[in-house]
């Protein structure tokens, strides 16, 4: 995707080119089901979820467009495609910060759960099944689980490890747009839910588990990113593209290292940590990386589930800001970008020059407690 | 107040040293309730008659006699509609509970099946108010203050497993009310109401507030269990899911209570 | 415990029936049960004998208990085997939610095809053990005009009724003042009992239920 008016010189080209084989569907709208209507190109009234038992025990994590943050798939396809996705939940102990583990409610085994990367318009057919009543581990290698799975094994910052909790849960894509009481109802541990969604809108939305109390169940860690790409792209062309997750938790020790959820605190907005992606040294063990002259896209979705961010490079301006992702909410030249719960934006900015550029929440009080990360440059690269 | 096993019982439990000792139920108390939990729009102080409750939870012990007993029930006899699965997964055979786990309560018992070992006992589930009752006199009982059951609760649903898990199978007063397992009761599945309708929101997006009493720290956190023992399937049978029965008071209650054996 | 001194009149019902079969599980179990309130254990266990008959483990048929018709008949939910059946649960002296749904369970039964229509039964389960009596029951079909072979109001004991309720996925609360919240919900059933359609809240559309019915009645 280049300028604007190169993508749509560019899409007309690709569409002359391929008139020959399949028609390239850039709005497809292409209904599926009886029920489906279509509104200015989006497409509504998706069929009932379906609930029901099965037996399965194979990868958590299944489908191509699914990364363990900060990553973010490329989409290798062109136009639209159906996407086929499994993101199990269950429990598993993860860590926050040195010596600070808990058990974690997980969708996928980490917290946040993986990036979901889909392009505007795509059909995405979503399973997910209740195994928090067992033990699932997602740091040894499997067949045919998702580019994630493979990322966590290679990068296992959270010390994943499974646990025990049964507990009801469900899933709310921010992405999709259903009635909540049918797809997102809530599934009894050993259920299996599944549902279609329609990425009818461009931008980087939250999901997380709606089920009562949806205080401790985002703070106790369900919740992720779904990035729905534009469908001619953003108005610039980036040279890395990350996803980072702010959120805060709300811990208390239990004696030797052992930490649970202090549901006092998250009513108090008391958080114990505020973490990019999950861990206080996330981005900072493993700090994002680009070269000077280089235009880094973030996608930045503050999970909360209370807090707000002001999120800030520190040396650098955000040349575009797209809040909540969509193309269309153009902003220039911001130093900061605020966020509430579930807000999101996707952020361009150039790497000035080679060297380490901190990313923190400005609210200061939430940097301290661990919302900070770093960027690395390079030196700068002949174009 | 101590009651045995019959002679079939006691050849049932060999994997118990001594012979086994069952607690009788404990009475509790009628009088006025002010549910924590407003299921109607007005606050409604609600009567609760003297009953008697389990002083512990059933443990595997009473269970495993149980199923010997009804056969129906037993986990390669139960119907798929009363259970998802994983009845009593956790016992090595059919009719054995795992090693040294005697005293520790039953779990993976579906809704079906505790109705079904209370009502063979002569009892029934509590319902929902009455647990919520017993529980309010077990914390004045056992002097827990609000800001810690709270605490506790939400601290136990957030990490439930507890290297013990051994009931006090003696114990004369209510016991293990929070830190075993979370119970079954009649009327677990909750409808809340706005009128002739059914609640729009259900409490289910963040909305507690208007279900409750007072916005307490304890109130909340038995909202919590409400809830979240609402979305279970009748049919679910996990890990953390057991109960203790209820009995009417009559005039021969306690002399005939549940006997089976 | 009112419940526990009813099965007694179903046993001997049962018995007169089905005495070859119910007879071994009733020994088995005296040898089991020594004293006191054992009567109520068999209750349970003259399902031993319905388990055997019901060829469906996850039918609702599995629910075991016993109801007495609008007319005064006992019965159980198995005796309903051997062709579809719209199911409902109302509560008689419900005057804004329960004559919809009965009257929705009408116009399921009026869209029906005329071979349907001769053999489906509809059945409404009451909440209210202590008014719908069956007496109050009979009142309720003759002042609604339901009074054809095809619809059976059941009065049941009020831990059956939470069996039944919960089976169907049915919630309900008995509110102070005697009446009921409770979902709405008309499920459709095959000839098996194995639950195959449900219609959620009042007023709906009812083509798809229709052909359901008309479905499983060619089966």
């Amino acid at each position: 995707m280049k300028s604007l008016s190169l993508s749509v010189i560019s899409a007309s080209i690709l569409a002359a080119a391929a008139s020959v084989s399949a028609p390239i569907a850039f709005a497809d709208t292409e209904l599926k089901h009886d029920s489906e209507y279509v509104i200015d190109g989006k497409v509504y009234g998706l069929p009932e979820a379906k609930v029901y038992r099965e037996d399965y025990s194979g990868p958590a994590v299944v489908g191509d467009y699914l990364t363990q943050v900060p990553n973010l798939a490329k989409l290798d396809y062109e136009g639209n495609k159906t996407h086929n996705v499994r993101m199990d939940v269950f429990s598993q102990k993860v860590e926050v910060a040195p010596g600070v583990s808990y058990s974690a409610w997980t969708f996928g085994g980490s917290v946040p759960g993986p990036v979901l990367h889909v392009r505007e318009g795509d059909r995405v057919i979503f399973k997910m099944k209740n195994r928090s009543d067992e033990e699932v581990t997602i740091t040894k290698p499997v067949k045919n689980g998702s580019p994630f799975l493979q990322q966590v094994q290679a990068n296992t910052y959270q010390n994943n490890q499974p646990v025990v909790n049964p507990m009801p849960h469900s899933m709310d894509f921010h992405s999709g747009t259903v009635a909540a009481e049918d797809k997102w109802r809530t599934i009894s541990p050993g259920e299996t839910i599944e549902f279609e969604w329609i990425a009818n809108y461009a931008g980087t939305y939250m999901y997380h588990c709606g089920t009562s109390s949806v205080l401790m169940h985002t703070a106790m860690g369900q919740y992720g990113a779904v990035v729905v790409s534009p469908k001619d792209g953003y108005p610039t062309d980036a040279d890395k593209e990350y996803v980072l997750v702010q959120s805060e938790h709300y811990l208390e020790e239990v004696g030797d290292g052992e930490f649970i959820y202090n549901h006092d605190a998250a009513l108090n907005r008391q958080p114990s940590h505020v973490t990019f992606n999950g861990h206080v040294g996330a981005l900072s063990d493993s700090p994002l990386r680009a070269d000077e002259g280089d235009r880094v896209r973030l996608h930045v979705l503050n999970a909360g589930p209370s807090g707000t961010s002001s999120f800030h490079v520190i040396g650098a301006i955000f040349d575009r800001v797209w809040y909540e992702g969509d193309p269309r909410n153009e902003w220039y030249g911001m130093q900061t970008v605020l966020l509430g719960a579930s807000n999101s934006a996707t952020i361009d900015f150039i790497v000035p020059e080679e060297g380490i550029y901190k990313l923190v929440d400005h609210e200061f009080a939430d940097a301290e407690l661990g919302a900070a990360g770093a960027l690395i440059a390079g030196p700068r690269k002949d174009k | 107040m101590v009651k045995w096993l019959g002679v079939a019982g006691l050849m049932f439990s060999t994997l118990t040293a001594s012979p086994l000792v069952l607690s009788d139920p404990v009475r509790i108390n009628g009088g006025e309730f002010e549910p924590p939990v407003l299921l109607d729009k007005e606050r409604l102080s609600i009567e609760i008659n003297s009953f008697m409750l389990d002083a512990t939870p059933v443990t595997n012990q009473l269970f495993l006699d149980f199923v010997k007993s009804h056969p129906k029930w037993q986990r390669d006899n139960i119907a798929a509609l009363f259970h998802d699965g994983n009845y009593l997964k956790h016992w090595p055979q059919n009719n054995a509970y795992p090693d040294g786990q005697a005293d520790h309560p039953v779990t993976y018992v579906s809704w079906f099946a505790a109705r079904e070992y209370c009502a063979a006992k002569g009892g029934r589930l509590p319902s929902l108010n009455e647990w919520e009752y017993a529980s309010v006199q077990y914390r004045q009982q056992q002097n827990i203050s609000d800001d810690d059951y709270a605490r506790n609760l939400f601290a136990w649903y957030s990490q439930p497993k507890s290297d013990e898990q051994r009931v006090n199978v003696n114990a004369t007063e209510l016991s293990h009310m929070y830190d075993r397992v979370n119970e079954w009761v009649e009327d677990y599945q909750l409808l809340l109401t706005n009128g002739d309708d059914v609640d729009l929101l259900s409490g289910s997006c963040g909305d507690g507030a208007r279900f409750l009493s007072s916005f307490t720290k304890a109130n909340y956190a038995t909202f919590f269990r409400y809830q979240s023992r609402s979305d279970y399937a009748p049919q679910s049978s996990t890990s953390t899911m057991g109960f203790r029965c209820a009995y009417d008071i009559s005039s021969d209650t306690i002399a005939s209570n549940g006997d089976q054996l | 415990m009112n419940n526990l001194l009813k099965p007694a009149a179903y046993v001997a019902l049962v018995l007169s029936s089905a005495l070859l079969v119910l007879a071994p599980t009733l020994a088995q179990d005296h040898s089991q049960h020594k004293s006191g309130h054992e009567n109520h254990a068999n209750h349970k266990n003259h399902t031993s004998m319905d388990a055997a008959k019901i060829s469906h483990s996850s039918s609702v048929y599995q629910v075991d208990a016993h109801w007495i018709t609008h007319k005064g008949e006992h019965m159980t939910l198995a005796d309903l085997q051997g062709q579809p059946v719209i199911v409902s649960m109302i509560y008689g002296s419900c005057t804004t939610a329960c004559p919809v749904l009965v009257n929705d369970a009408k116009r399921l039964y009026s869209s029906l095809s005329d071979e349907a229509k001769k053999q489906v039964k509809l059945v409404m389960v009451s909440f209210d053990n202590s008014r719908d009596t069956p007496k109050a029951l009979a009142d309720y079909v003759k002042q609604y005009n339901l009074n054809s072979d095809s619809w059976v109001f059941l009065h049941g004991e009020d831990q059956d009724i939470r069996t039944l309720a919960t089976v169907l996925g049915v919630r309900y609360r008995k509110r102070p003042d005697g009446d009921f919240d409770h979902s709405n919900l008309i499920t459709v059933l095959d000839k098996n009992g194995v639950i195959e359609h449900r219609v959620e809240g009042l007023g709906q559309p009812m083509d798809k239920a229709a052909k359901v019915v008309d479905t499983l009645i060619q089966q």
